[in-house]
């Protein structure tokens, strides 16, 4: 993601208790020595200064990056999910049909080390039974650390076992629990086994058994998919290849009935559903569809698949974003027609293939308006046709083009906020509270580049002493302005660890003609930038 | 009886006419949109902005304080719970200072629109939509035949349009209910923003009528500090 990065010792931090801590690190940090859980402040002294990077950790970007990878890994189950806790580090990957295709499971997790390697990221992998053993013996087994090696399977019916010798941690209970059982000397998950089961639930609460089972397979424990194109997808193919738009339209609406239909059967809405044309000349390439059913020469056709996409020309694909998930055939085929108009065949159609790529549990109608009744004391109508709305312009323009805008307590006004997309993808779990502290006056408009001054000729610029004092005439916008009033400064500093400092200090002036401008100097160079307008 | 009087007596009956033709439009119950500029709401014929009309917001240059002024409008449309839409093409509006000014971050929705078309579409469907209360756009330049549709889908929608445009907009025709010139003046001694509006546009109303408002960064309320002489009209005020 930051390839400038890359080979740079870098540490992630988190704030514990009012302490900044190393969170997360890179080889090359751990090489210099950092641990994790020590003082931001004590690493300081472990390089020489700016050859360490420091960023505050975010969950949202780990799971937007997992949700990436987990992208990059349908070619090894069907079935991809991440990690369903609100700070999710692990790709979980249902292997139990596919790993013969490979060779055997340790084959299969050893591509997948490698085909991370190959993207320069070190990986744990565990083979295990159940998704949460094989998250465990990722996170604590003692293989991972001692022998240092990249993967461990753990043969079948031996995770319980395996389980043993990890610390309690493993299991993931509640914060409470894990406290109470380390209060009372439990510390590994054997101990837990020699406890009388049935006594567990009252003493514990019911969450301990319900992680211990999962994690040994008496319960069954759902990988929540990211990826479900193999199960919501329809195609259509054509006996002879077509050109007339009436056929190709009727097509689509079949499968995206036949789609409608199945996640219905499902319980599930798409929140997001790709579309694809196959279109003559050019080979019909279902490269995703020939992952699921290629059978034995699977590995070499998801191989080839990886290095030579499909030629462009042949296949004409759009995706289109909801705002909640929806079964509407009609619906969904009228933003897809939206989107088709804009799209140009090449050439006479062959196939037609919808799938959605993400889905959400489907709420019912019924149950949306009772909702919405409540909530709003004046039955107020348009709820259905905003929705509509959104989903409309996020379609035309783009998914990050509708937003919504989420505060953050961050000083530096470029970073105090973040749009949000409003459609695609699953609602995110906010790890943080939205920020509701008191605002600072800030302009409404901001530029995204602040705009270098240029000091009128006659006047000399501030020297680095005179901190408070700004110049008196300005050209901006063309114009030149003599500035009349001036208040701050207002100083504004980012820490060290940011990589590129922030130093400024802001004025909010105003000129001759009574308009407001924020201004501000960098504190290493002395120059004058304007940043925004009070409009 | 001379003639001269007979006719004043004769132009004050018509206007007197057109004034009631003007500002009894049937609109019975309706929600009236408050400025939240009292000096402005005393001066507009229902108390206020009505829904399902655009509003024009003239201002020469940057930071004159017109946007504000929208913006706190739109806080006022946003409390009947449906969302603002700011329409930004240029990508600099700043979302943290218009909460600050009392908007709801989660009844904001920002669009960024590359091009003229793009922001055109996206204002016409936004005034469309009867789940939006406002919609906060920035056209520089607007035809009229765009402008029409805009102030029919206003109507459709029942949505209050807030249009921030340049000065040199006022010579060209407007669909606009309300237009609105602002003028920054030089800050009060005790560092509270003065401006001077110029209400150049208003159905009921004739003639120019010009007052000063200060503007309270904290609180940000407004309130009036002198209501000129009016209604003269400024000497480049030619009525669209």
């Amino acid at each position: 993601m930051r390839p400038e990065l890359d080979g740079r010792p870098l540490i992630l931090s988190r704030q514990v208790r009012g302490v900044e801590r190393v969170f997360a690190c890179s080889h090359e940090a751990a090489a210099l020595g950092v641990i994790r859980r020590q003082p931001i402040a004590e690493v300081k002294g472990l390089a020489a200064d700016g050859r360490l990077t420091v960023l505050p950790h975010d969950p949202d970007t780990d799971r937007a990056a997992l949700l990436q990878w987990a992208e990059h890994c349908d070619r090894f189950s069907p079935l991809v999910g991440v990690d369903d806790t609100p700070e999710p580090d692990s790709l979980l990957l249902d292997i139990t049909a596919t790993a013969r295709l490979f060779g055997g499971e340790t084959a299969l997790a050893g591509e997948v080390v490698a085909a991370f390697a190959r993207r320069r990221l070190r990986v744990r992998a565990a083979v295990a039974d159940t998704s949460a053993g094989a998250w465990a013996v990722a996170h604590f087994h003692g293989a991972f650390f001692i022998q240092r090696s990249p993967l461990l399977q753990i043969p079948p019916g031996e995770t319980p076992d395996a389980l043993r010798l990890l610390p309690i941690e493993s299991l993931r209970p509640p914060g409470r629990t894990l406290t109470l059982l380390h209060e009372l000397g439990v510390d590994l998950v054997g101990q837990l086994a020699l406890l009388p089961r049935d006594e567990l639930p009252s003493r514990f609460g019911p969450e301990l058994l319900r992680c211990w089972d999962r994690a040994t397979g008496v319960q069954p424990e759902p990988i929540c998919a990211v990826w479900l194109r193999s199960e919501f997808t329809a195609s259509w193919e054509a006996e002879v290849p077509t050109r007339r738009r009436e056929t190709v339209h009727a097509a689509l609406e079949q499968v995206v009935e036949q789609l409608g239909h199945d996640l219905r059967a499902a319980g599930r809405g798409a929140t997001r559903v790709e579309c694809r044309f196959y279109c003559l000349p050019g080979e019909w390439h279902g490269d995703r569809a020939a992952v699921r059913q290629g059978g034995n020469d699977f590995s070499n056709k998801s191989q080839a698949g990886d290095m030579a996409p499909p030629s462009s020309r042949a296949l004409v694909r759009f995706v289109i974003g909801l705002f909640r998930p929806t079964v509407d055939a009609k619906h969904l085929l009228g933003l897809l027609h939206l989107k088709l108009e804009k799209e140009q065949l090449s050439g006479p159609v062959a196939g037609v293939e919808v799938a959605a790529l993400e889905t959400g549990p489907l709420v019912h109608r019924q149950l949306s308006l009772f909702t919405r009744d409540t909530a709003d004391d004046n039955g107020q109508p348009g709820r259905h046709e905003l929705e509509q709305l959104i989903e409309r312009l996020s379609n035309r323009l783009g998914r990050q083009a509708v937003l919504t805008v989420c505060l953050l307590p961050d000083a530096q006004p470029e970073r105090a906020w973040r749009g949000e997309s409003l459609v695609g993808g699953p609602r995110r779990k906010r790890a943080g509270k939205p920020f509701a502290g008191e605002l600072p006056f800030r302009p409404l408009t901001l530029f995204s580049r602040p705009l270098a001054l240029r000091a009128a000729p006659s006047l000399h610029l501030p020297s680095p002493e005179d901190e408070a004092i700004s110049p008196a005439r300005i050209h901006f916008d063309g114009e030149e302005h003599c500035l009349t009033e001036s208040w701050g400064p207002e100083r504004i500093e980012t820490g060290w660890w940011r990589g590129r400092q922030i130093a400024r200090d802001y004025h909010r002036v105003e000129t001759a003609a009574g308009r407001c401008l924020w201004l501000f100097r960098r504190l290493d160079t002395g120059r004058w930038f304007a940043h925004g307008t009070f409009d | 009886m001379n003639p001269s009087s007979a006719k004043t007596i004769q132009i004050t009956q018509l206007q007197a006419q057109i004034a009631q033709m003007e500002s009894l439009h049937p609109r019975g119950g309706v929600k009236v949109v408050s400025s939240n500029c009292p000096p402005l709401d005393a001066l507009l014929p229902h108390g206020g902005f009505l829904p399902g009309t655009l509003v024009e917001w003239l201002a020469e240059g940057a930071g004159t304080g017109a946007v504000t002024l929208a913006v706190l409008a739109a806080r006022q449309a946003t409390h009947s719970r449906r969302p603002l839409v700011v329409v930004d093409r240029r990508g600099q509006f700043y979302p943290p200072a218009a909460v600050r000014i009392g908007l709801d971050p989660k009844r904001l929705i920002l669009v960024r629109a590359d091009t003229q078309a793009d922001q055109f579409w996206a204002v016409d469907q936004s005034l469309r939509c009867r789940g939006v209360g406002a919609v906060l756009a920035w056209p520089r330049r607007l035809d009229v035949r765009t402008f029409r549709r805009w102030q029919l889908a206003a109507e459709e929608g029942d949505v209050l349009g807030l249009l921030i445009r340049p000065a040199v907009a006022r010579k060209e025709p407007s669909w606009a209910e309300v237009r609105l010139l602002v003028e920054p003046l030089p800050s009060s001694p005790k560092g509270r923003r003065r401006l001077r509006l110029h209400l150049l546009r208003c159905r009921g109303l004739t003639g120019v009528q010009t007052f000063d408002v200060e503007m309270d960064d904290e609180t940000h309320s407004v309130h009036s500090t002198s209501q000129l002489a009016s209604p003269t009209a400024p000497g480049r005020a030619a009525r669209a």
